[in-house]
């Protein structure tokens, strides 16, 4: 589905940084006093708590906010991203719109990287309902590229998670749009 | 800007020890462990939402997502990937105890893939040396049976070398080094870098000298922080040719190193003492004058400050080197006055108030640039103190510690907030669900439903019967009735021509009439037809409606109850959370104050031996016709000083 680039330059150059530094060294290494590790080893365990915490209050706002008999996710994948740069989407249900994201480069980057972004959360009640995506970007040489999809669902007392999928066609070279029931 | 009304602190950085800060601080930070692990493929929502914040750096996002999808087991395939993704992260928080968790759990799964049990063995590893564990560390790296992925091979190699440098076993490290063939990485000058230092150790000068040449001419481009690490090579050349009496080739490598750089100041010094060696005081003395003018809170200068009246002495201006001595003495008391009064400041609590004073911004585990110094000269001294290690390491813990109590402030709006829903849910319940069945009986559907039932049957009948009058207008209804009475009335009448007419015309009447309805009938049972089927869609969804509304008046009470208890506990564990954050921020607040007071009272400590020289030197000068002066042993010392 999707797949991944080179490891960034920086990377290793950040990481080696560290230990040529403490290479160089001619003095032992620092090692921290009891009070410092006892110190860090409470604090490690307090960042434990606070993840932990923050966890339940993620799940509780799910299910207070979008609960699972009416919850419906979209996400959104790029798939390489070499024949469409993502400005931006607009996202209707039922005709309504419901979202409006416009891309950073980061974001974009971390597209590319394999990243899925849950670009719309909300509610609807069961029965049929219409999906409409328009991708607005830069197509291949440049050129403005406004393309749109649709899919019908049926939406059950399960949750529904749907995925927007930028996919490059290496045979057409265009970008293909589709949508995916998950 | 911030300041606090005890000491002059701003929030500000030197270029140069920003670089040297940062460079050290992102090298020491588990950071790059994240972004090694990424996945060959995507197949999973959740995974691919945690990656695409990780990718962007929201750490405290990306990890929140990560351990709700866990919980949830909804990450299917990529759960291990996403366990090594959350140790990392861990890692990048500081986390260390509960990284080397994860990676041991993981490595006790069986059907563990061998790359990432190899992986995990080599960020095992980097942790063991974190630790400052080499021996871990070396073990944790030979249960490695293959060539790492992603590139990580080379980091591989660089972190053997650096395990058994700081073993001591010099010669091996250099063996890990010597075959590196991994010439179109970024790693390479690094990998040089210490394969040199391991060469120098193990007695090999000049092969570590020559790496060092090597590294030092390289034409390709160079990032700030190669060519600081450059000028540190140069540096070091530099200070081991003068060690070895090598004193031209010496002075060449500090030449090389930059004006403007981390290094410029000690570059200068050592040029002076390659001169001062070949005897050319004069050059020295140029030099040290040069950095003589710098700030005399740097160790380079305060040296220099010692050196430009020795080289006066060794020139026989034994006057002036007296004259400078005392002046340059002054400088250095009022340099100890200043680290005096940092250090009662700092006693005071201004630093731990200083700290107080950030504001950081980020979520927590980010790497923080060091921007928090006191106003003026004095900076320079804690900025020895904040380039360290130990002081890093605690200020992230401070800046962490200071998100968590953003975060849980935040999180007791939050949980107002969802208070507030179930408030409104259950005031809204209350309003309506008396309603409901009042509605419902009102409506008295089942009545309604035996009248259809009724409606249906008479229907029926008609259509049977073809009875037309059942389905008559009003008028034709009104009609009929009337030629009925006619018809009663006409009996009566005895039999005359008259009435004969009459009952004709009657007759004839009643024939239209019937005609009419009769031809009408199929219509009129067409549109009851109709009627009745829309009477009973209606019904229908009346039916479903009420049994929808009968539905959530017991579902409606499931948005909103049972979520106290879950609150209140969430609160009271918020709570205490801040109350923890609020104690181990003070504790860590104080415990840096002690860092940076040990570290300033080293460097007083320093000063003062740099002030009892100068005293001696004096002395020494001023008894120089009874004492003949020890200049070798004077020079002795200063190299000693300047080495360590």
């Amino acid at each position: 589905m999707t797949r991944i680039k080179g490891l960034p330059s920086w990377l290793g150059l950040v990481w080696v940084l560290c230990f040529s530094t403490l290479g160089w060294a001619t003095e032992p290494a620092i090692t921290p006093s009891h009070e410092q590790k006892n110190l860090d080893t409470q604090i490690q365990d307090l960042k434990k708590e606070v993840l932990k915490i923050n966890r339940e209050l993620f799940s509780l706002e799910e299910e207070l906010l979008f609960p699972s008999s009416t919850q419906v996710a979209v996400f959104l994948s790029l798939d390489i991203g070499e024949f469409f740069k993502l400005d931006s989407v607009q996202l209707k249900i039922n005709d309504k719109v419901v979202t409006n994201y416009l891309y950073t480069e980061r974001e974009v980057q971390a597209l590319a990287r394999g990243g899925v972004q849950r670009l719309y959360t909300g509610n609807l009640k069961t029965g049929e309902h219409e999906i409409v995506a328009l991708f607005i970007g830069k197509g291949p040489e440049e050129r403005d590229y406004k393309r749109a999809t649709k899919l019908s669902i049926t939406k059950t007392l399960k949750p529904k998670f749907l995925e927007l999928q930028i996919v490059d066609n290496e045979n057409a070279q265009q970008p293909d749009f589709a949508v995916q029931e998950w | 800007m911030k300041q606090s009304p005890q000491y002059g602190w701003q929030l500000t950085l030197s270029s140069h020890l920003k670089k040297l800060v940062v460079i050290g601080f992102i090298c020491l930070t588990g950071g790059s462990a994240i972004a090694e692990t990424r996945p060959s493929s995507v197949k999973n929502l959740h995974y691919g939402d945690a990656l695409f914040h990780l990718y962007q750096q929201d750490h405290f996002i990306a990890l929140s997502k990560l351990q709700q999808a866990a919980h949830n087991n909804a990450l299917g395939e990529h759960s291990q990937e996403a366990k090594i993704i959350e140790a990392s992260l861990y890692l990048s928080y500081g986390m260390h105890r509960y990284a080397q968790e994860i990676f041991q759990q993981l490595l006790a799964t069986q059907d563990i893939p061998a790359s990432q049990r190899n992986r995990i063995w080599f960020y095992l590893a980097k942790l063991a040396f974190k630790k400052n564990h080499p021996s871990d560390a070396e073990l944790a790296l030979l249960n490695i049976d293959r060539e790492l992925d992603h590139g990580l091979d080379a980091e591989r190699r660089i972190l053997h070398a650096q395990i058994l440098i700081q073993l001591e076993r010099y010669q091996e490290a250099a063996e890990v080094l010597k075959h590196w063939n991994a010439s179109d990485t970024d790693l390479t000058p690094y990998a040089q870098y210490n394969l040199a230092v391991a060469l120098i150790r193990d007695n090999q000068a000049d092969a570590g000298l020559n790496k060092f040449e090597a590294l030092s001419n390289t034409k390709r481009p160079k990032s700030e922080e190669e060519l600081a690490l450059i000028d540190k090579t140069n540096l070091n050349i530099g200070y081991t040719l003068l060690r070895q009496d090598d004193n031209l080739r010496a002075q060449k490598r500090f030449e090389q190193i930059r004006q403007i750089s981390p290094y410029s100041n000690e570059a200068l010094l050592g040029i002076g003492w390659a001169h001062a060696r070949q005897q050319d005081y004069r050059q020295a003395l140029s030099y040290w004058q040069i950095l003589s003018q710098a700030d005399p809170s740097q160790p380079a200068v305060q040296e220099a400050l010692l050196n430009v009246p020795y080289a006066y002495s060794k020139l026989g201006a034994s006057q002036t080197a007296v004259e400078h001595y005392e002046q340059n003495l002054a400088t250095l008391r009022l340099q100890q006055q200043t680290l005096s009064q940092l250090i009662d400041s700092i006693n005071s609590g201004s630093l731990v108030e200083a700290l107080q004073h950030i504001a950081p911004t980020t979520t927590f585990g980010d790497q923080w640039q060091l921007e928090i110094l006191p106003r003026g000269q004095e900076s320079q001294y804690l900025g020895h103190v904040m380039a360290g290690h130990p002081f890093r390491e605690g200020l992230r813990n401070y800046l962490d510690l200071r998100i968590i109590s953003n975060t849980l402030a935040k999180w007791q709006t939050t949980i107002n907030a969802f208070n507030d829903i179930l408030t409104t849910r259950r005031l809204g319940y209350d309003s309506k669900a008396p309603l409901i069945p009042v509605q419902i009986d009102k409506l008295n559907l089942k009545d309604k439903q035996q009248q259809f039932r009724q409606l249906q049957q008479h229907y029926n009948a008609i259509d049977t019967t073809k009875f037309s009058l059942a389905l008559a207008s009003p008028s034709e209804r009104k009609a009929w009735e009337r030629l009925q009475k006619l018809e009663t009335t006409l009996k009566r009448l005895p039999d005359t021509k008259r009435n004969a007419k009459l009952k004709h015309k009657h007759h004839i009447l009643k024939g239209l009439l019937v005609w009419q309805m009769e031809t009408e009938l199929n219509i009129r049972m067409w549109t009851v037809r109709k009627g009745l089927n829309k009477l009973e869609s209606l019904l229908a969804d009346v039916g479903r409606s009420q049994q929808s509304a009968t539905h959530a008046l017991v579902t409606a009470q499931q948005g909103f109850s049972g979520y106290d208890e879950k609150i209140t506990m969430l609160r009271q564990q918020a709570d205490n959370l801040a109350v923890k954050t609020m104690t181990l921020s003070e504790q860590q607040a104080v415990a840096l104050q002690a860092l940076a007071l040990k570290s300033l009272q080293a460097q007083q400590t320093a000063l003062n031996e740099h002030i009892t020289r100068a005293q001696f030197a004096v002395a020494q000068l001023y008894d120089q016709a009874i004492i003949p002066f020890n200049v070798d042993d004077d020079e002795q010392a200063a190299m000693k000083s300047l080495e360590q």
